[in-house]
């Protein structure tokens, strides 16, 4: 029986763990002996046939910062986004995919092959941002079984290695993203209240605040500007983020900044930090208060906090989390592997669910009793035109009808009319979002309604969308009085057929080439 | 003042500012979407006057009531649940004659008060006479539940004649006033009295009704219109009441008392003008094949309407319209500056609003001097009162209306690629004198003038922060804009996107400083 793992495909570093022989996941550490990869590519012009992945990636971009890439989660899903190397563009997928292959190469040239895998996103990816990053999974081989949000995965791993119960919010700050997830956890049955992300918060957030207090101390002292160069840049933002890494530990930290007016020795205290990141504080609270009252919960009911990612080291946040809830947050032993860990075991639910017999017994019975329901992560809905109440005009809008955070799985009906005598087609559409303005929500497909001709407006029309346990949705329209009836479905791994053809290429592209 | 506004409000220029609506907008979604939100129906017609009437109806002795009585509970739950299936079990025994009438009463499901004609014609045509059961009947309708009126004890209109010629065809109208949820409108009741006569028995019939407003005279009588589609004649807006009666029974059928056979909500009906209306009801019994009139009334009433009529309507618009040009003026000038780029989108706005097939091309160069004259006159400084403009406009124009004219204010603003404060502060005070909804205008705001394009980005402008609000209000709306804006920032259209960015490191900011750190 093949290999089953989880794969934490952080901003910053990615892990990638592996099930044992008895259902208990272990972190696989890389091919340099390193627990963490960072997420860094480097595309070395002298040696063209090999593109770089992790440590060496990371020093490689102080030499040249053109040919490295970091914080490519940041971008995934974007369709403008491309890395131009040598001629060739690369979409965010491509890039997570060099790292995917590096961790999986390092992972079988120990263990052997991996068959099925999960990997883990924010919880506030949407559709696009999943698929991007099912793709990237599927285009190095692997047989991605399902996408899992980062902090149910963490909560997974904690509620599977310690005594936790009660209401539980796993607070999850990493490198480049931040999650808010309340979970009702009982033993081994997890059951998801609701989640909250944002996007753009995280530890290099905060390096960035701390390289602009280097930059202003060196316009301060000599007029002249420390960075002239992505490669300074680059040189740079490795020191912030060791002052930062420093200021966890310590009250000071002292850094020489050579610049081309001379050097100049700057230190920075905790407080001067602290007053630095305040605004994103600020973010990190409100998110917190926003999930709070989507759970409908005060902070005092929350029986503990779960800590995640690297960024939860500053002590100013457990400061905090520790003021707003009464009591001090509890942490795993390492912070930045709990994703991976967790997706592991998500890995072998999904297998133990959807294809028993392919499990060792042994796994089998490591992962027994383990339960968990999750939440539909977005709001789904349709594009309709209702007549404005306050005006009596016809006004186009976005109707939700699968809400967010509904436990899966679910299904959710309504109706709709027809507007106008003798009607021929409806244009049905499905959209994400949480706003009724059609501007702010992502179409996620269209379809043409045909319907029969010459019948009177009103004609009813029932939209149902149901969303199951695999992230698989359905979509149905059916027009009550003929009978005809329209079937969308989504799946993650499933574009159709035209796409399908394009992994299969991209798949044999990957396996060209040389990833170390 | 804003006799500014003369030039361009002189006679000819009306005309060419014939307008408009709706504005551009909203057409750029016309045609996408083609689905409708549920909404309950809502009738017109609302229902018949069921209980006076059928007091009327005197039960013979050889008939049961309680059988009568179980007929009249099955249809009106029939009505009300729009089952053929039950309806076609009502066996024909004399007292309901058709069972086809019943069933075509049960299809009609939101139109009970069509069924209930026809419960009542079939009543009629069992000629249901004497006294006995006639006390428990009405009882018992009304526990029926069916939709009440109520007569105002003083009749509209002049006197009604006391003795009516029973050998023609009578009419009156009443006003009488409905209650529905709680609030009640007015109602016409419209009744009959007198003879029918049909070809032949068993001749099947239509009852109509139309209305005439003869204010002005009857050389100039203007239609009455209906908003329900149902009730209008095709393809146009105006007021006709059609229902199909089913079959006299015989050649000659007389209503010996006045009986109401129609209820007309006043509320539906669009008179041409408000204030004291004389109405003209026409009420006739066609041959349902041969649309041939059988029999026909008419009588008058006097209704004072508050609603705005149609052609007050039509002559607001084209004030509503003038003025917000000059409202679009002064937005463009608030700042002082009156960019070409603005003039050139209030000129295009009034041009692609302009009803070209109506305006003459001298019509139309007329106009251009107008605007430009207006431009000249807020180029050289002219002052302008916006309130009082907006306090007109609020006056006369409807709901919709108003949030066109903001919306083509916020398009003049955003003309130029950046809104600076004192644009804001006055589209700002529009909102409020033209009464509308400050949510909703910060929605538009939002989408039309995005975050980057303000000359001032603070916490007050942009987020709705007030000086005035406790730190918890500051900190729960900002919370609110943060969850808004949060789910906006994976939109797949980077402008949502970048503008949802900027405005959440605004929010982070302002939650700094406004609620602190400190939980
Ligand atoms: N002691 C520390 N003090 C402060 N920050 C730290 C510390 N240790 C690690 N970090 C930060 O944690 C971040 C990495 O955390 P983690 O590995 O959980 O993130 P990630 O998984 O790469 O990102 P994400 O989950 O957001 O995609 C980096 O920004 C790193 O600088
Ligand atoms: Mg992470």
């Amino acid at each position: 029986m093949g290999n089953i793992v989880g794969i934490d495909l952080g901003t910053t570093f990615s892990t990638l763990a592996i099930l044992n022989a008895i259902g208990k996941p272990e972190i696989v550490p890389n091919a340099d002996g390193e627990r963490l990869t960072p997420s860094a590519i480097f595309f070395d012009e002298e040696n063209p046939d090999v593109i770089r992945v992790g440590i060496e990636a990371i020093n490689s971009r102080h030499l040249n910062a053109e040919r490295s890439v970091r914080w490519i989660k940041r971008h995934m899903g974007d369709t403008d986004y491309r890395k131009t190397i040598s001629g060739k563009d690369w979409t965010p997928a491509e890039l997570s995919a060099l790292i995917l292959k590096k961790l999986k190469e390092d992972c079988s040239a120990e263990h052997g092959e991996i068959c099925d895998a999960v990997i883990s996103v924010p919880a506030h990816f949407d559709e696009v941002r999943r698929r991007a990053t099912m793709d990237a999974g599927t285009a190095v081989g692997l047989n991605v079984v399902a996408i899992v949000n980062e902090p149910v995965a963490a909560a997974l791993y904690y509620a599977t290695t310690r005594k936790v119960s009660g209401k539980v919010l796993v607070y999850d700050l990493g490198g480049g993203t931040f999650d808010v997830t309340i979970m009702d956890v009982d033993g081994q049955q997890m059951d998801i209240i609701c989640s909250q992300g944002d996007h753009a918060l995280g530890g290099i957030d905060f390096d960035r605040q701390i390289l602009e207090i280097l930059e202003q101390s060196y316009r301060d002292k000599f007029s002249a500007e420390l960075l002239n160069c992505d490669e300074d840049r680059a040189r740079y933002e490795d020191e912030a983020e060791d002052i930062k890494k420093t200021l966890s530990r310590r009250p000071t930290a002292k850094k020489m900044l050579y610049g081309p007016a001379g050097s100049l020795r700057a230190e920075i205290s905790r407080e001067m930090f602290e007053e630095a990141i305040s605004s994103l504080i600020a973010r990190t609270d409100m998110l917190v208060e926003v999930a709070l009252d989507e759970a409908g919960a005060q902070p005092s009911e929350i029986d503990k906090v779960l800590l995640v990612g690297g960024s939860t080291r500053i002590p100013l946040i457990r400061e905090r989390l520790e003021k707003m809830f009464g009591s001090a947050p509890e942490t795993a032993v390492n912070v930045d592997e709990c994703v991976a860990l967790g997706a592991a075991l998500y890995a072998g639910l999904t297998m133990l669910r959807d294809k028993p017999d392919s499990v060792s017994a042994g796994i089998a019975s490591g992962l027994e009793g383990i339960n968990l329901t999750d939440v539909c992560n977005h709001s789904y809905g349709t594009i309709c035109a209702p007549v404005d109440e306050e005006t009596g005009r016809r006004t186009v809008q976005n109707r939700i009808i699968l809400k967010k955070n509904t436990p899966l799985p679910c299904e959710a009906s309504q109706t709709f009319y027809t507007t106008y005598e003798g009607q021929k087609e409806v244009e049905v559409t499905i959209t994400q979002g949480e706003d009724t303005a059609v501007e702010y929500v992502n179409k996620i497909a269209t379809h043409r309604f045909e319907l029969p001709e010459g019948r009177p407006p009103d004609c009813p029309i029932k939209v149902t969308f149901s969303y199951d346990v695999n992230q698989r949705m359905h979509c149905k329209f059916e027009d009550i009085e003929s009978g005809r009836v329209l079937q969308v479905d989504f799946r993650l791994d499933q574009n159709g057929e035209v796409e399908e053809d394009n992994a299969q290429q991209s798949t044999e592209q990957f396996e060209s080439l040389k990833v170390e | 003042m804003y006799e500014w506004a003369a030039p361009i409000l002189g006679g000819a220029v009306i005309a060419a500012l014939m307008v408009l609506l709706p504005l551009v907008a909203y057409s750029k979604y016309s045609g996408l979407p083609l689905l409708r939100a549920p909404k309950r129906f809502v009738g017109a017609v609302k229902s018949w006057t069921l209980s006076k009437s059928l007091n009327r109806f005197k039960f013979p002795r050889n008939i049961n009531a309680n059988v009568i009585i179980h007929k009249l509970k099955t249809l009106a739950s029939i009505v009300r649940n729009g089952s053929s299936r039950l309806a076609k079990s009502l066996a024909p025994d004399g007292i309901i004659s058709s069972t086809k009438s019943a069933a075509r009463a049960a299809r009609s499901k939101f139109r009970e008060g069509l069924s209930v004609i026809r419960l009542s014609e079939s009543i009629n045509r069992t000629k249901l006479r004497g006294r006995a059961g006639a006390g428990k009947l009405s009882q018992l309708l009304d526990g029926l539940n069916l939709p009440r009126v109520n007569y105002t004890p003083n009749g509209i209109g002049r006197e009604f004649p006391t003795k009516p010629d029973m050998e023609t065809l009578n009419c009156r109208v009443r006003l009488g006033s409905h209650e529905d949820n709680a609030r009640a409108s007015d109602i016409f009741i419209v009744e009959l009295c007198g003879s029918i006569r049909a070809p032949q028995a068993m001749h099947e019939v239509t009852l109509t009704v139309s209305i005439t407003d003869v204010t002005d005279g009857t050389t100039q009588t203007k239609p009455v219109r209906v908003r329900t589609k149902q009730w209008q004649i095709a393809d146009s807006p105006v007021f006709c009441h059609d229902a199909d009666l089913g079959a006299l029974h015989n050649e000659t059928t007389t209503l010996a008392d006045w009986t109401a056979v129609a209820q007309l909500s006043c509320s539906q009906l669009l008179l041409p003008r408000k204030g004291r209306r004389n109405l003209q009801f026409t009420v006739a019994i066609l041959s349902r094949q041969t649309r041939e009139t059988l029999a026909c009334a008419e009588c008058a009433c006097v209704y004072h309407s508050t609603d705005t009529g149609y052609i007050d309507l039509a002559d607001n618009i084209q004030r509503t319209n003038t003025l917000a040009v000059g409202l679009a003026f002064a937005v463009s000038a608030a700042d002082h500056k009156l960019y070409d780029c603005e003039v050139d989108f209030i000129k295009s706005w009034v041009m692609s609003n302009l009803d070209a097939s109506r305006a003459s091309a001298k019509a139309e160069r007329k106009l251009e001097k107008a605007l430009d004259k207006t431009v000249a006159f807020f180029r050289t400084g002219g002052q302008f009162d916006a309130c009082r403009v907006c306090t007109e406009i609020a006056q006369i124009a409807p709901l919709a209306i108003r949030y066109d004219i903001l919306e083509f204010c916020l398009g003049v603003a955003r003309a130029n690629g950046h809104v600076t404060s004192e644009e804001l502060a006055l589209l700002r005070n529009l909102a409020v004198w033209l009464e509308l909804d400050p949510d909703r205008f910060r929605a538009m705001l939002e989408k039309t003038l995005p975050v980057n394009m303000h000359e001032v980005q603070d916490a007050e402008t942009i987020l709705g922060v007030a000086p005035n609000m406790s730190k918890e209000e500051t900190r729960r709306l900002l919370n609110r804009e943060y969850a808004k804006w949060n789910s906006r920032v994976t939109s797949s259209d980077p402008a949502v996107q970048s503008q949802a960015d900027q405005v959440l490191a605004l929010i982070a900011d302002a939650r700094r400083e406004y609620v602190g750190l400190d939980t």
